[in-house]
This record gives C-alpha cells, structure tokens and sequence, in this order.
C-alpha cells in the first residue's frame, strides 16, 4: 500500500489519534527494505562508484602519458581494455549487474577505438559518421546485452549522428528532413519496445526507459513544429506532429495505459498553440494576449481534468 | 472505493473505522494526482504565464512600478485565498498557479527596480518573508515548492549583500539535519501538526533542491572559493545527521551492530579525505534517506548531484593529472574491494 500525501492525513485523522498510531501508519506506508535490499543498494553503489574511478584513473593515466604513447600502444590500450570487459561479461554472465556494465563498458570502448582510430589516422570524417558507425557496431553488444542501458546508449548515439548530419552535410540545423528522420528513429525505437514487450511477457517493462524516448520523441516533435511555424519551414511537419502525437496518445490509453505520456502528449499540444499564439500575435494589442492566456489556462485546466477522468476510468 | 478497502486490510482497521474513512475519501478528487501531473500543469502555467506578461506589458502597468507591486500582491492574496477552495481539487490548480507565478513576477520586478534605492539586503528580506508567507497561506504544493526553492534564493541574497559567507556552511548542515528530521520525526510531526503530510512533499524536494544549489558555491574554481575553509564545518553536520539515520535505520531493519559499524565507518572513511566538499555528504545523505524511504525521484536527483560534486571534487584537487590517475585508481580499488566484502560478509539468511 503506498499512500499519497493527503490520502495519508486523512486516513490519520479519520481512524487515528495518537504518534503510536501515526508510527504505524506510516511504518505500513513506507516499510524499511530488509537486509537484502540494503545489501543490493550497497552493491550497486560500491561497484558503480569503484568501477566509474578505476576507469577514470586508468583513462587519466594514459592521458598523462599520452604524448609518449607509440601510435599502436594507444590502440593497443584500448582493444585491450576492450577485451577485458568482454572477457568480464563471459565470466560473469550469471551476475547480471557485472555482466550488463561489462557489455556497457564494451560499448562505450567501440566508440573511444573509433575516435581513437580518426586521431591517429586524421581521417577527417564528419563528426556524425563516428557516431553513425558507433551505433553501427554496437548493435551485436546492444542485442546480446538485453539491457535498456545499452539501447539507450544506442538510441542517444542515433539521435546525435542525425543532429551532426543536419548541421555538416545538410548544412542547416533545423531542416524538414533531418526533423523527419530523427522522429522515425525515436518513434520507432519507442514503437519496436513496446512491441516487444507485448510479444513477451518474459521482459520487464521499465518505465523510465519508454519515457526518456517518448521525451525525445516530443522535443524533436516539438522543435520541428516550432521550424515549421516560425520558419515556415516545410508545414507538413505540423501534420505529422499532430499524427504522431494522436497516434501516441491512442496506443498509451487504447492499449497500454500510461498517464504520464498521455501528459506528454497533451504538453505537446499545448506547446504547439503556444506557438500559434506568438507567431500570430499583434504585438500592439492587450487583449488578444490577455485572452490567449486565458485560452492556455483554460487548456490545461480541460487537459487536467481529461487525464483525472481517464485515470479514474482506469482505477 | 478500492482504495479504502485496500487501506482497512492493510491497516485491520474495524467496521466503524472503514464506515468514517469511507465517507472522508468521498470528497478527495486531487488526493491521486501523480508527481508529473503537477509538472505538467506547471509547465502548462509557465506557457500561460507569458501572454500575460505580453498584456500587462501592453496595458501600460509597467509604467508605474508601484501599481505593478500593488497588482502584484492582490494577485498573490486573492490566489492564496483560492488554494483554500482548491484544497483537495487539481481542476483550479492551473489558474491558480498562473496568477501565483505571476505575482511573484510582478513583486520581483517591483523589488529589482528599488534595489537602486534599498539594499539588495532588503529585498532579500523582502523575498523571504514572502515566501514564508506564501509556504503558510498557499495550499498548492507546487507553490509550497517554489516557496522553499525561493526561500534559500532570498537567503543567498542576504548572505552575498552583507558578505557573510561564513554562515552558508552552518545553513547547510543545519538544512541536513532538517531534511533528516522530516522523515525521521515525520510520525511526531504528524501527531503534532495533522496537515504535516501535504507540508512533507513540497519541504522535501523543496529542500532537496535548494541544498544542492547552496551547497554547489562550494565547488572549488568558481566565484566562491573564498570560503573554501570553513566547508568542513557543513560536512561534519551531514555526517552527524547521516550517523544518526544510520542508527535509526538499523535499529528498524534490525542490523547486527557488526553491519551497523561497518557501514557507518566505510561512510566516515570514504568522507574524510571529501571534508572539504560538502556537496559528496549531502548526495549520500539525500541518497540513503531516498533509498530508505522508496523515493525514486530523490534517489535520481541525489545520484545525479552525487556524480556533479565527485567529479568537481576531482577536478579541483592541486595535483598533477599522474597523482589524480593513482588516486582514483587506489579509491576504486577500495570501493571495489568494499563490493566484494559486501558480496561475501553480508548475511544472505539475515533477510528471511
């Protein structure tokens, strides 16, 4: 049983009177993990925290000796310490905290070897052909890994070969197509994890993970509506935000009920008239803005309202 | 009417309990609203916000500041007063965070154009009685919120305007010791005050928030590194708090007192040679109480904050890069060797 803050009061003062009873109220609101839990929480910490430092102190060391380093040393140091996380992940393949940052740490290496490699070499590619072979090569590690941790490394890697391509080959940071692409990666990504997790129940759905993509998903929507409205860039962009957050919109209360996209969803709507707003305003009339703030609140105030009923339709 | 149900088996409350706890919950339409439900209508107010400045630009109010402050209040009173009628209702939160965030605007702006004439100590003062004020009499969690939020700022303006520095360190340490307080003493509070529930949310992130950003002038090679010394004296007060959250939580998880002293040892160790950075304490403090008390939200800010002050931490230490290198070398060894005690020594039949 987890109380809300005033569901707790009132639970309080309609069966209870005295700090015992508020102990134990609270005691069943929010039970102390057991030994076991403090012993996950301690492990997680520990390792993360030894881990993070002994990588930085090993990339901190080389830096230091970087310059001295031959050529095939560096890259040597790199592949090794490639291997040596791949070699962890076999070993430790039941572990599956070790073996999960082990695969992580093999895909963070792929893309310090790349970088490497274009040092040494001056190969001159573009920034975002390092980032778009990086996701490239991560594939096989991200599938075998199982871990949203990789497929969020993945995802960001995509999104930031897209960002690098608008600006150095397509020369224009905010273009139709780049805008395009970049909501078919996240929508896609989002579309491919909840069918998978439909397919098979055996995968534990975690929430923060569909959030974060759903939140790209509606920054770039929402970047692309502001090109289309204050740019006139390509309107057909408008169309797809507005398809494709009626499309979100529907799955997440059809088919698989999440409030807080839902939120998302109408934030994007309300953003997008904002947008209308500004574009549209005479910047000498009073009233049009007053009446516009009054049209946002009375907005949220429905979208409120809407989410509330749809969430007691649930309950 | 699930929700009761679910309250009287878990709590074996009895028939007239039930039938009294049934008829308060008729009237509770807000009690269920999530955390991003608030961020939402936020944001939403924060979009809604703007038009009307564009009006009360237009209008011509900004030509006389003391009719700007004078709206101002009248805003912020008559939206305080309407919290009261919201109290358990989402549906007017939106209107109401509106003028509440625009009131604050519109006092703000009043107080800067009289800092030529006052000090900005005023205006510190100002601010914080305002928000004090607004803590008391608003009964919008995102208002309570902002008020601690806007509290600290209104504090830094006091410090920084009569230059003494010194006492950050002490607001900080004592902040933890408030922040441990709330949730240690939250049955005794609750006994005390009956509204402490709906007071607890906005303090706790309220605080959370503002601790973080007081204690990030702490960060060596900014502006604030004059008062680098005195930054033990914030450390020593977290870990005190931290000790004694420690030793209430093992009392209530029943840890052998080998467990008790092996954690709060590895936490004193692993902090001494951070004394000087009291942004690591506060982010394990933040941390261990989010994790005691299930709070997913604190876990992900405090982790987040704890990885900002490291890293700072590191970055500033005089030494050459080779001496950083074997440093946090040796610290990772050792936090991986405190893995594998835990791994090893932690008594897996001590959780049945």
């Amino acid at each position: 049983m987890k109380l809300k803050s005033n569901e707790l009061q009132i639970v309080y003062n309609a069966v209870y009177d005295s700090e015992k009873d508020a102990e134990k109220l609270l005691a069943v609101n929010s039970p102390a993990p057991n030994q076991q839990g403090w012993k996950l929480f301690l492990e997680r910490i520990f390792l993360a925290a030894g881990g993070i430092q002994l990588l930085a102190g090993i990339i901190f060391f080389f830096a230091y000796n970087w310059k001295d380093i031959h050529r095939f040393g560096k890259l040597g140091i790199a592949a090794t310490l490639f291997t040596v996380a791949g070699g962890v992940a076999i070993l430790f393949r039941n572990k599956s905290n070790l073996h999960k940052a082990s695969l992580a740490s093999m895909a963070v290496l792929v893309g310090v070897l790349m970088a490497l490699w274009g040092q040494i070499y001056q190969t001159g590619a573009d920034s975002y052909l390092l980032f778009l072979i990086w996701a490239i090569l991560i594939i096989p590690i991200t599938v075998i890994s199982k871990s949203v941790y990789n497929w969020g490394l993945w995802t960001i890697l995509l999104n930031i070969a897209l960002i690098y391509h608008a600006g150095q080959v397509m020369r224009e940071w905010f273009n139709p197509i780049s805008g395009l692409f970049l909501i078919l990666v996240n929508g896609g990504v989002l579309t491919v994890y909840e069918y998978l997790i439909k397919r098979s129940p055996s995968i534990k759905r975690v929430t923060w993970f569909s959030s974060l993509i759903s939140l790209f998903l509606f920054v770039w929507l929402s970047i692309a509506a502001g090109a289309a409205v204050f740019m006139e860039k390509n309107s057909i962009l408008i169309l797809m935000n507005i398809v494709t957050v009626g499309s979100v919109f529907y799955f997440y209360y059809q088919k698989r009920e999440s409030l807080g996209q839902l939120a998302l969803c109408m934030l994007s709507g309300i953003s997008m008239t904002f947008m209308f707003i500004v574009k549209y305003g005479h910047f000498v009339d009073g009233g049009y803005f007053l009446f516009s703030g009054f049209i946002l609140v009375g907005l949220i105030a429905a979208a409120v309202k809407a989410l509330q009923s749809i969430q007691s339709s649930w309950e | 009417m699930n929700k009761v149900n679910e309250i009287r088996d878990a709590l074996s409350l009895t028939a007239e309990q039930t039938v009294s706890l049934r008829q308060e919950f008729k009237n509770i339409s807000g009690s269920t609203t999530p955390w991003y439900m608030r961020v939402f209508t936020f944001i939403g107010a924060l979009f809604a916000l703007i038009p009307f400045l564009f009006f009360i630009s237009l209008a011509g109010i900004f030509n006389s500041m003391e009719s700007v402050g004078a709206i101002g209040c009248i805003i912020l009173t008559v939206c305080s007063a309407l919290t009261y009628k919201s109290q358990d209702n989402i549906n007017l939160d939106p209107f109401i965070i509106v003028g509440l965030l625009l009131g604050q605007v519109l006092v703000t702006v009043f107080l800067i154009t009289k800092i030529r004439n006052v000090s900005l100590s005023t205006v510190g003062v100002v601010g914080l009685v305002l928000e004090l004020i607004l803590f008391v009499a608003c009964r919008s969690v995102t208002q309570r919120f902002l008020s601690i939020v806007l509290s600290f700022v209104s504090l830094s303006l006091i410090i920084f305007d009569s230059k003494q520095f010194s006492i950050i360190p002490v607001i900080i340490g004592v902040g933890a010791f408030v922040y441990t307080v709330i949730h240690l003493k939250r049955a005794l509070l609750l006994y005390y005050e009956k509204s402490f529930p709906v007071l607890f949310v906005p303090l706790k992130y309220g605080l959370l928030i503002a601790l973080i950003g007081m204690t990030s002038v702490s960060v060596p090679y900014s502006k604030f590194e004059i008062i680098e010394a005195f930054w033990w004296i914030a450390t020593v007060m977290i870990v005190l708090s931290m000790i004694w959250f420690l030793l209430k939580v093992s009392h209530e998880s029943k840890w052998p007192k080998s467990q008790l002293i092996l954690f709060s040892g590895g936490v004193v160790l692993l902090l001494i040679p951070t004394l000087n950075a009291p942004g690591i304490a506060l982010s394990m403090l933040f941390a261990i109480i989010a994790f005691r008390y299930s709070s997913k939200a604190s876990l992900f800010l405090s982790i987040i904050s704890l990885l900002y002050f490291i890293s700072s931490f590191y970055y500033s230490l005089h030494f050459t890069l080779l001496v950083k290198s074997v440093i946090l070398m040796i610290s990772g060894i050792l936090f991986l060797g405190a893995f594998t005690i835990v791994l090893k020594f932690w008594p897996e039949e001590a959780a049945k």
